[in-house]
C-alpha cells in the first residue's frame, strides 16, 4: 500500500466537508475521484498535497506518518486547474525549478528537464513563456513540471476541465499513455464520469464527501452498490419496488420482475432495479418482458435509441439502445412492442 | 453653417488647452531662459547668452552639498518606504491578517493630510524625546510620505498573484524563502521600480516636512528657498531649471510605467 488515508476528516468552522475518509492507494496505479461539484474531490486532494490541513485522521505513505509533512516535503507534485504556470519563466524554467529548489545535481536536471520536455511534445518551445502556449500546451508544461521531479504521486485537478472537445480525448489518451510510460501512481479529479472510465484503474465515486463505491470501471458499471451510483455513472434504466426476502422476483410499478439473486448481497424491502440500456432487447423470448408503445427513436450512428412508454406506466420511458442494422428497420413510433431483458442483467440496490 | 457652429465649442476647448499649456510652462521656459541669457526691458540680449550660471552653480559648495543630501534623503527614503512598504503588504494580505483595513488607512493617512501635519509632529516628537535634527529626521519623515505610494503599488500588484502559484512553487519544493526569490519578488519588480521612481520624485522636491525637521542640513529646495531670500540670481534659475527638469523626467517614466499596458507586457517577459 503506497499512500493511505485513514479516518481522514475535513471541517470549514462547523461545516463537515468530509466525514471520516479511508482510502487505500496502491503504488503505481491510476486511481479516480469521481462526483458531482461539491462532493469534496479538490479538498481530499489538497490534503493529500499538504494544502490543506485536515481536521482529524492520519495520513500514511509507505508506512510512515507524513499528516504534518508540509507541501514542499512530500514526494507528491501537482497538476492544477489553472496550470499555476510561472509567468514570468519560459517552459524551459519552468519546468527546471523543482529541480532548481531541490537543489539537484545542475548538469543530471539540464539532461532531465530536456528528456522530459521531449517526452511531453514541447522541445522546440523550451524558450516561450505560458503566456505565449495555446491551452494544451500549458497542460503539457504543467505535467512535465510534476513529472520532472520524479514524484511518488501526481496529483491532478480536473486538468482537462479548460479544453475544448477533441483536445480534451486527445490529452486523456496522452496522460494514460504517460502514465503507463513513467509508471507513477496517478490520483485524478474529475466530475466527468466518460473521462472517469477511459482513463482509470479504479475509481472513486464521492457524494458528498463519503466515498459512495470504490472499484474498476467495469465493477461501477456492472454492479453499481447504490442508487447514487447506479444513476450518476452512465446511463441507466431505473424502476422503484419492493424486493419480498428470499424472493426471486421484485414489485414494481412495471409489474413483477425476475431478478437473479447470484452474487448479489442480501436485500430486502424497498429497492432499486436497474437495467442498462444496452442489455434491453424489442421483442424475443426468454427474460422479463413489459410490454409498451414506442413513444421515440433516435438514430445516432452505431446505435439506434429507442424510447418505450411502458403500458403499466405510461410516464415512464424506457431507454433501449440497439445496434443500428441497414438491413432491418427500429420500430415505429406508436408501435406496441415487448421490452425483453435477461434477470441477470438486473442489477439491484437498496432503495 | 451648421457644421461651423458645432464646431465652436471644439475650438473653444483647443484655446482653453493651449492657454492652460501655456500659464503651467511659460513659467518654466522664462526661469529656463533667465538662466541662460539676461532680459532688459522686456527685450532678450541673445549677445549676453552663456552658461556660466550653471558653471557658477557647480562651485558653490554649499548647492552641492544640498544636492548630496536630497540625494541621501531621496535614494535612503525610498528604500525604507519600499521595504516596509513591501513587509506590510505582505501582512495585509496574508490569509490571517487582522486590522487590514485600519493598517491601511494609517498608511495612507500621512499622504493624505497636509504635510505640515506631518512635519510639525514629527518636530515636537524629536524636541520632546531630544533627538537632533538632521537628515536622519527629514529621512524619517520622507519616509513617512513616501509609504502610501509604495505600499499602494506593491499591495495591487500582490492581490494580483493567484495563490496557485505559491503553492505550485511550495508543492514543487521550495522553501518560504525560494518562493519570495523566485516567484513573489520577480512578480512584484515591476511595482518595485515604479514605487522607487515615485517615491524619488516625491522626496525630491518635499520641502514643507524637511522646513520642519532638517535642523540645521539643507536639501535642495530648502538651498532654493534660502537663496531667493538673498534676491534674484541667474543662478537660481539655473538651479529652478535643474529641479524642474529632474522632476519632470521622474515623473514622466514613473507615468510611463503606470501605463496599464505595461503591467500586461510585464507579465509575459
Ligand atoms: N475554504 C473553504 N471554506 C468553506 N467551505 C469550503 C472551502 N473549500 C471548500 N469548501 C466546501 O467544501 C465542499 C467540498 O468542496 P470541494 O472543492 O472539495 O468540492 P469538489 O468536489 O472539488 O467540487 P468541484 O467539482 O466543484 O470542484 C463544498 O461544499 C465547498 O463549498
Ligand atoms: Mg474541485
Amino acid at each position: 500500500m503506497a499512500l493511505e488515508l485513514v479516518g481522514i476528516r475535513k471541517n470549514y468552522d462547523r461545516l463537515e466537508v468530509l466525514p471520516p475518509l479511508d482510502l487505500s492507494i496502491v503504488d503505481g496505479e491510476f486511481l479516480t475521484l469521481l462526483g458531482p461539484s461539491g462532493s469534496g474531490k479538490t479538498t481530499v486532494l489538497r490534503i493529500i498535497g499538504g494544502f490543506a490541513r485536515p481536521s482529524g485522521g492520519q495520513l500514511m505513505f509507505d508506512e510512515t506518518d507524513i499528516t504534518d509533512l508540509p507541501a514542499n516535503r512530500r514526494p507528491f507534485n501537482t497538476v492544477f486547474q489553472d496550470y499555476a504556470l510561472f509567468p514570468h519563466m519560459t517552459v524551459r524554467d519552468n519546468v527546471g525549478y523543482g529541480p532548481l529548489v531541490q537543489r539537484r545535481d545542475p548538469a543530471r536536471s539540464a539532461r532531465l528537464v530536456s528528456e522530459t520536455l521531449a517526452i511531453v511534445g514541447l522541445a522546440a518551445m523550451e524558450q516561450r513563456y505560458p503566456s505565449q502556449l495555446s491551452g494544451g500546451q500549458r497542460q503539457r508544461v504543467a505535467l512535465a513540471r510534476a513529472i520532472v521531479c520524479e514524484p511518488k504521486v501526481i496529483l491532478l485537478d480536473e486538468p482537462l476541465a479548460a479544453l475544448d472537445a477533441s483536445l480534451r480525448r486527445q490529452m486523456q489518451l496522452f496522460l494514460k499513455d504517460i502514465q503507463r510510460q513513467i509508471k507513477t501512481t496517478f490520483v485524478f479529479v474529475t466530475h466527468d464520469q466518460e473521462e472517469a472510465i477511459t482513463m482509470s484503474d479504479r475509481i472513486a465515486v464521492m457524494n458528498g464527501g463519503r466515498i459512495e463505491q470504490l472499484g474498476s470501471p467495469r465493477d461501477l458499471y456492472f454492479q453499481p452498490k447504490t442508487k447514487f451510483v447506479a444513476t450518476f455513472f452512465g446511463d441507466n434504466n431505473i424502476v422503484e419496488g419492493v424486493l419480498a426476502p428470499g424472493a426471486g422476483e421484485v414489485d414494481t410499478p412495471l409489474g413483477r420482475l425476475p431478478i437473479d439473486r447470484r452474487g448479489m448481497p442480501a436485500i430486502e424491502g424497498r429497492c432499486i432495479v436497474a437495467v442498462r440500456p444496452e442489455r434491453m432487447r424489442i421483442g424475443g423470448e426468454n427474460g422479463a418482458a413489459i410490454a409498451g408503445q414506442v413513444a421515440e427513436v433516435v438514430f445516432s450512428g452505431p446505435m439506434t435509441r429507442i424510447l418505450v412508454a411502458p403500458a403499466a406506466a405510461p410516464e415512464l420511458r424506457l431507454d433501449v439502445r440497439l445496434s443500428s442494422d441497414a438491413g432491418q428497420p427500429p420500430p415505429q413510433v406508436g408501435e406496441r412492442v415487448t421490452v425483453v431483458f435477461d434477470p441477470s442483467d438486473a442489477v439491484v440496490v437498496p432503495g | 453653417m451648421s457644421s461651423r457652429g458645432e464646431r465652436i465649442p471644439e475650438i473653444l476647448a483647443g484655446f482653453l488647452t493651449v492657454l492652460v499649456l501655456l500659464v503651467l510652462y511659460a513659467p518654466v521656459l522664462v526661469s529656463a531662459l533667465f538662466s541662460v541669457v539676461t532680459i532688459q526691458r522686456g527685450t532678450i540680449l541673445w549677445e549676453t547668452f552663456s552658461l556660466s550660471s550653471y558653471a557658477t552653480l557647480w562651485s558653490n559648495s554649499s548647492v552641492l552639498q544640498a544636492l548630496a543630501n536630497t540625494a541621501i534623503v531621496a535614494i535612503a527614503s525610498a528604500a525604507a518606504a519600499l521595504l516596509f512598504g513591501i513587509a506590510l503588504a505582505f501582512y495585509t494580505r496574508s490569509e490571517n491578517a487582522i486590522g487590514r483595513r485600519s493598517i491601511e488607512v494609517l498608511i495612507y493617512l500621512p499622504f493624505l493630510l497636509p504635510p505640515i501635519v506631518t512635519g510639525l509632529s514629527l518636530l515636537v516628537t524629536t524636541s520632546a524625546l531630544g533627538v537632533g535634527r538632521g537628515l536622519f529626521t527629514v529621512i524619517i519623515g520622507h519616509t513617512i510620505f513616501v509609504l502610501a505610494v509604495a505600499y499602494r503599488l506593491v499591495s495591487t500588484r500582490l492581490a494580483a498573484l493567484p495563490p496557485s502559484l505559491l503553492e505550485a512553487s511550495a508543492d514543487l519544493g521550495a522553501s518560504r524563502w525560494q518562493t519570495l526569490r523566485y516567484v513573489l519578488l520577480p512578480h512584484l519588480a515591476s511595482s518595485i521600480v515604479t514605487g522607487a521612481i515615485l517615491a524619488l520624485t516625491l522626496s525630491f522636491d518635499e520641502t514643507l516636512i524637511s522646513t520642519f525637521v532638517a535642523g540645521d542640513q539643507m536639501t535642495l529646495p530648502l538651498r532654493l528657498w534660502a537663496m531667493m531670500r538673498v534676491g534674484f540670481t541667474p543662478e537660481i534659475n539655473a538651479l529652478v531649471t535643474l529641479v524642474l527638469i529632474t522632476s519632470i523626467a521622474l515623473a514622466l517614466l514613473a507615468a510611463w510605467r503606470l501605463k496599464p499596458s505595461w503591467s500586461e507586457a510585464d507579465s509575459s517577459d
